[in-house]
């Protein structure tokens, strides 16, 4: 038993299953998006906006989604540090029936949000951000958490602050690349574009970890596992 | 498909961002002529019938796990008390138990009492109608199986079984469990109620926390649920934090449903300071070879760092009288001739959850419990199972092994922490079965499905 502090896989695993059905969500939402451009596309003459709105709007779009990927990017910390430890012997294993699953889904969940929001597209500024918040985050949780006496306290109080860099420092980092269209510049040489992981994490692989995140989490709330079943 | 990866358009091609204007551009088109039924016809329903599988699946995905969590968040708010009978007593459970319930308008309840339900050898009828019905049965035989039935208006009510405390150190078994409160929802407690309902217990102690909100539907969750080992199995309850008095209405009236419904507490003095304004809740009673005493010390949490020593003064003065302190000393002093004295409160000494080590309780009662040579205090209050002990500087032979039990419900800790007296951390389901006997308690502690986690033996000395 490693003695630091480490999230429950069994509470992480409900986020875990949240983060991918809005994963799974927005996979679906996009190509329905697709489909209805290209339908518009060859049924109705187009009638164009003035540029200036049509950049509001883009600029809009372009700060929502940057956002938006912060929020998973972070999770993707938190899920996969979570499984990581426990797999290591954060705890001692002898509710393996119940955590091991879960540290497997939340691993799994973790590292697709930190491989496509960090590392899709691979450039300079998402590396900072990706190090810099993982680094905080593990010094934050596994070094200086342990050390206080009431845990409670610095969960409120510090963790926050852990996870509101670690959101904006992707989100603000992104922004500004934008503003400064200097979007091409790093990301056109993809030094690190993962082929493998767009054959990894596509539909089906999605679809199928949806599917026993979602089922392992409500057997969870009932106190049972996947594991539970496929033993007996 | 035009794009077969996930992440392709959605997160990082710019087509996705051109396209959604295409999309505007035709809204305010039709907008702005104001003619929406051309919107719909031409665009929108000939789109659901080229793309109905795909919408399908969107709403297959999306729509039901709001209506699963809704439904499993608040479906136990609407449960109605069954006709649930629990047992507990007082001081002496060799010779007296009190069955408790709760009926839906006053009324008055005639029990039946025996060695069999067929040849009962007791009557005793309530003197007058009430909704909250404690039946004391007194000038029992001990270690002896008792058969009840509860008639209200001469129609069946509920019947259950009971067995009195031996006077010797004959062998026995209870149960330990903790925090069933639901929260998120209702959790695991129906599958660890089932359980525990396959062992022979004795009785099964609750550590605290049988509510979250301290609502009346709460309470019938907790009963009805537990309900399949209780018409067997008698309860010792432990008063948790969440079981508080609470101005439910806010009409300025506290509602106490804990006191209704356990009414064994050997405190006789309130108003000791501004705070104690009832009665607290501590009593004791021996069962074979083992001392039980049961604690009001419900949250102690160190985190209110405005206070003295981070505890609030409401939740310090409502523990920490001197009349519980004296009682404590007393008690465990009368108690030193059986081979084992078990505390149970619901605040944790020191733990690896929230708080870790409690520094209140480790100045102010560890020291009593040390002296008075306690063997094991159990706890709840945090959400997990967690073995450990703490040396004794006085009785050096005998380190004072704690338990957290709260893994009763369905709320389990967000995260732990390791502390150095920790020796076994556990946040999945579970519950401790103890086995006593004249020299040894043996703490196994199961999963729902069987599993044996822990096995821990203490030997006398």
């Amino acid at each position: 038993m490693i003695k630091t502090f480490s999230f429950n896989p069994l509470i992480i695993l409900l986020i875990s299953s949240i983060i991918q059905t809005l994963i799974f969500i927005s996979f679906i939402f996009t190509r329905i998006m697709n489909n209805w451009n290209d339908f518009i596309n060859s049924n109705v003459d187009q009638i164009k906006l003035n540029s200036k709105i049509k950049y509001n709007q883009k600029i809009i779009v372009k700060l929502l989604k940057n956002f938006y990927f912060s929020i998973f990017g972070t999770s993707g910390i938190i899920l996969s540090d979570t499984g990581f430890f426990w797999l290591i012997g954060g705890w001692n294993y002898l509710d393996w029936k119940y955590q091991f699953i879960n540290s497997v889904i939340c691993l799994i969940i973790g590292i697709e949000c930190i491989l496509f929001v960090y590392f899709y597209d691979f450039d300079y500024l998402k590396l900072t951000a990706f190090l810099s918040s993982l680094i905080l985050y593990e010094i934050a949780i596994h070094i200086l958490l342990p050390k206080y006496i009431i845990m409670e306290i610095f969960l409120k109080l510090a963790f926050p602050i852990v996870l509101i860099y670690s959101i904006f420092s992707y989100f603000i980092l992104t922004s500004i690349k934008y503003f400064y269209k200097r979007k091409n510049i790093l990301s056109e040489k993809k030094l690190l574009r993962f082929l493998l992981v767009q054959k990894i994490f596509n539909f089906k692989i999605c679809f199928i970890i949806w599917i026993f995140s979602v089922i392992q989490t409500i057997l969870c709330y009932f106190g049972s596992s996947l594991l539970n079943f496929f033993l007996i | 498909m035009k794009f077969n990866f996930f992440f392709k358009s959605f997160f990082y091609s710019n087509k996705i961002d051109e396209n959604i204007f295409n999309e505007i551009d035709i809204l305010n088109k039709y907008t702005i002529a104001g003619d929406f039924r051309i919107l719909i016809d031409k665009i929108l329903i000939k789109f659901i019938i080229k793309n109905y599988k795909l919408l399908l699946l969107f709403i297959l995905v999306s729509i039901p796990i709001p209506i699963f969590l809704e439904y499993i968040l608040n479906n136990y708010k609407n449960v109605k008390l069954g006709n649930v009978v629990w047992t507990s007593w007082y001081d002496n459970p060799s010779n007296e138990v009190f069955l408790g319930f709760q009926t839906g308008k006053p009324e008055i309840a005639t029990i039946y009492y025996g060695l069999s339900l067929e040849n009962p050898i007791e009557t005793k009828i309530e003197p007058e109608s009430m909704i909250y019905h404690i039946l004391n049965i007194s000038n029992l035989i001990p270690d002896t199986k008792y058969y009840y039935k509860i008639e209200i208006n001469n129609k069946f009510y509920a019947q259950g079984e009971f067995r009195t405390a031996p006077v010797d150190f004959t062998p026995f078994m209870f149960c330990l469990t903790s925090d069933t409160q639901p929260k998120l929802g209702e959790g695991w407690h129906s599958l660890v109620a089932r359980k525990i309902s396959e062992f022979n217990n004795s009785f099964v102690a609750m550590i605290g926390d049988f509510v979250e909100d301290g609502y009346e539907f709460e309470w019938f969750n907790f009963f009805n649920r537990a309900s399949i080992y209780l018409k067997n199995t008698p309860l010792v309850p432990v008063r948790g934090n969440h079981d508080r008095p609470r101005d439910l209405n806010n009409d300025g009236i506290e509602e106490y449903f804990f006191e209704k419904y356990f009414p064994q507490s050997d405190d006789q003095i309130i108003n000791t300071n501004i705070y104690d304004k009832y009665k607290q809740f501590y009593f004791s009673f021996n069962w074979s070879s083992v001392h039980f005493q049961i604690l009001h010390f419900p949250e102690i949490d160190i985190d209110d760092l405005n206070d003295p020593n981070g505890v609030s003064l409401r939740d310090y003065y409502q523990s920490f009288t001197y009349d519980q302190i004296e009682w404590i000393k007393e008690d465990l002093r009368k108690a030193q001739s059986l081979p084992f004295r078990v505390t149970m409160f619901h605040c944790p000494i020191m733990s690896a959850g929230f708080y870790g080590p409690n520094s209140v309780l480790i100045n102010e009662l560890l020291p009593i419990l040390l002296e008075y040579n306690v063997t094991v205090t159990i706890h709840g209050h945090s959400h997990h199972f967690e073995r450990g002990y703490i040396e004794n500087y006085i009785h050096k032979e005998n380190p004072l092994n704690y338990f957290l039990v709260g893994t009763g419900g369905g709320l389990v800790d967000i995260g732990l922490r390791p502390i150095p007296e920790t020796k076994i951390i556990i946040a999945s389901p579970c519950f401790t079965e103890v086995f006593a006997n004249a020299t040894t308690l043996n703490f196994i502690t199961y999963s729902p499905d069987g599993t044996i986690l822990d096995n821990y033996i203490i030997n006398k000395n």
